[in-house]
């Protein structure tokens, strides 16, 4: 294939077929330390925004959700216990090594039943049109390699009247925070991951995607770009963390 | 909006909430006879509002909610929690008006009604609960201590207001007894209604004086 466009994957610049591969590493050597990693790196903040991301989602029993780059089954495990026996849970991962992880977890804590689980590229969702009454990204979009097109898939997929919630690092809205997070993403985190998970550039890759990915704005307005309609975001401690919301009409 | 500080409160609110409903199965069933209704709570000083949403057997506490709730509960916090523990009459019927509990209530009261009977028959398993922690034997000897000391409490509580009563009305005659009470209270009714029928004399007594005589045949 003679495809010359490239895309970023931090800083660096790659071509567009190899972003998702070099991803995939990233999680591949993460995975089994991603939930002690997150609590560490958070603070156990991340706690909080996905809880409120369930806040807001309003799934009720008997409803089916899709949990894109569900990873380890954090929001899975909550939404399992709303929807009840009557509803579905769909938790999909494009990365093998972090969907096992999730799963077992999932089944060691006895979240079974209402759960699926599906290895599936976000920018080509193998489902019907018009399945799920709610879909979630957590910390996923960024990583995808089309947005847009991951974006207009997810839309494809909700039932009219059905929600998508991203949420996402953001742009900090306070200068001291945002200076502060600077420092603390480009001089801590890496070190970090070094002592605990052993993988400083996964880290590094980590802070330099976010800086790259869309700000609340932008990505409110590649929502509506994409169709989705009441689109609205909610900015969480001071902005580093981002939730948007937006409906299928 | 989001806020740091109330998710935490009440993220550790619910957590602790399903913990202790895990020892009282009882209330769990109570709770899931109650599965999609919703209750919202505005207090106004401190300024601060939930949602709490009844899942599976279990209580959700929540900053948002998108619909309308079943039922929304208005006021101050003391007044609020006044209406939520103490919302019982004597009887062990539920309170069928707010009127001066400075609480305002809006949409159903049937399901603020279910609620104040599962809070009153509340009975938590502690004893269960502690065992998990420091096995069954001391957790029955604390149980045990605790509940002979509750029984004291009852009961010296008792005997003090009996011994006060008594004083006030026996000893110093400061108050008056609840016989005497009611003595007065049917007098006051009696002298109410001979007032009463009294009014509708003289008010015959007026008509027929202010009527025309009539005209003999």
């Amino acid at each position: 294939m003679s495809d010359d466009k490239t895309t970023h994957f931090g800083y660096q610049q790659v071509p567009v077929g190899e972003k998702a591969a070099k991803v995939a590493d990233v999680f591949h050597s993460v995975a089994a330390k991603y939930d002690v990693m997150n609590d560490l790196m958070s603070g156990g903040v991340h706690r909080l925004w996905k809880r409120f991301t369930i806040e807001l989602s309003g799934v009720r029993t008997g409803q089916k959700v899709l949990d894109i780059a569900g990873g380890t089954g954090d929001l899975t495990a909550k939404f399992s216990r709303l929807v009840g026996p009557t509803g579905e849970v769909v938790l999909a991962d494009i990365n093998d090594s972090m969907l096992k992880v999730g799963r077992d977890k999932l089944l060691d804590s006895g979240v079974c039943g209402n759960v699926v689980f599906t290895q599936a590229d976000a920018q080509y969702l193998p489902f019907p049109d018009n399945t799920f009454d709610c879909i979630t990204i957590a910390f996923g979009l960024r990583n995808v390699t089309d947005k847009d097109l991951a974006l207009r898939s997810m839309l494809r997929v909700l039932k009219p009247g059905g929600r998508l919630l991203v949420l996402e690092f953001s742009k900090p809205t306070n200068p001291l925070v945002e200076k502060f997070y600077d420092f603390y993403s480009f001089n801590v985190l890496p070190k970090m991951g070094q002592l605990v998970a052993n993988d400083a550039d996964s880290y590094q890759y980590l802070a330099e995607s976010i800086r790259m990915h869309p700000d609340q704005e932008t990505l409110k307005g590649m929502m509506n770009d994409a169709g989705f309609v009441n689109t609205k975001f909610y900015n969480m401690t001071s902005g580093i963390v981002a939730l948007h919301r937006g409906f299928k009409p | 909006m989001f806020g740091e500080l109330q998710s935490t409160a009440l993220a550790g609110v619910e957590t602790a909430v399903n913990q202790a409903l895990q020892y009282d199965p009882a209330t769990r069933l109570a709770i899931e006879e109650l599965e999609g209704k919703v209750l919202a709570i505005e207090s106004t000083l401190p300024p601060l509002s939930f949602y709490i949403l009844h899942n599976q057997g279990s209580v959700l506490l929540r900053s948002e909610y998108d619909n309308e709730p079943d039922t929304r509960l208005k006021g101050s916090a003391i007044d609020l929690l006044s209406v939520a523990v103490g919302g019982l009459t004597s009887e062990g019927q539920s309170r069928s008006s707010f009127f001066g509990t400075g609480v305002e209530m809006h949409g159903d009261s049937a399901l603020l009604s279910r609620v104040q009977t599962i809070l009153k028959n509340l009975e938590v398993d502690w004893e269960a609960a502690l065992a998990t922690l420091i096995g069954d034997v001391p957790a029955h000897l604390i149980g045990k201590q605790l509940r002979a000391f509750k029984h004291w409490q009852n009961d010296a509580t008792n005997r003090a207001s009996d011994v006060i009563t008594g004083f006030q009305q026996e000893e110093v005659q400061l108050t008056p007894s609840r016989n005497e009470c009611d003595a007065f209270y049917q007098d006051v009714q009696y002298l109410r209604k001979e007032v009463d029928r009294a009014e509708a004399r003289l008010n015959r007594l007026s008509i027929s004086l202010d009527e025309p005589p009539r005209q003999g045949g």
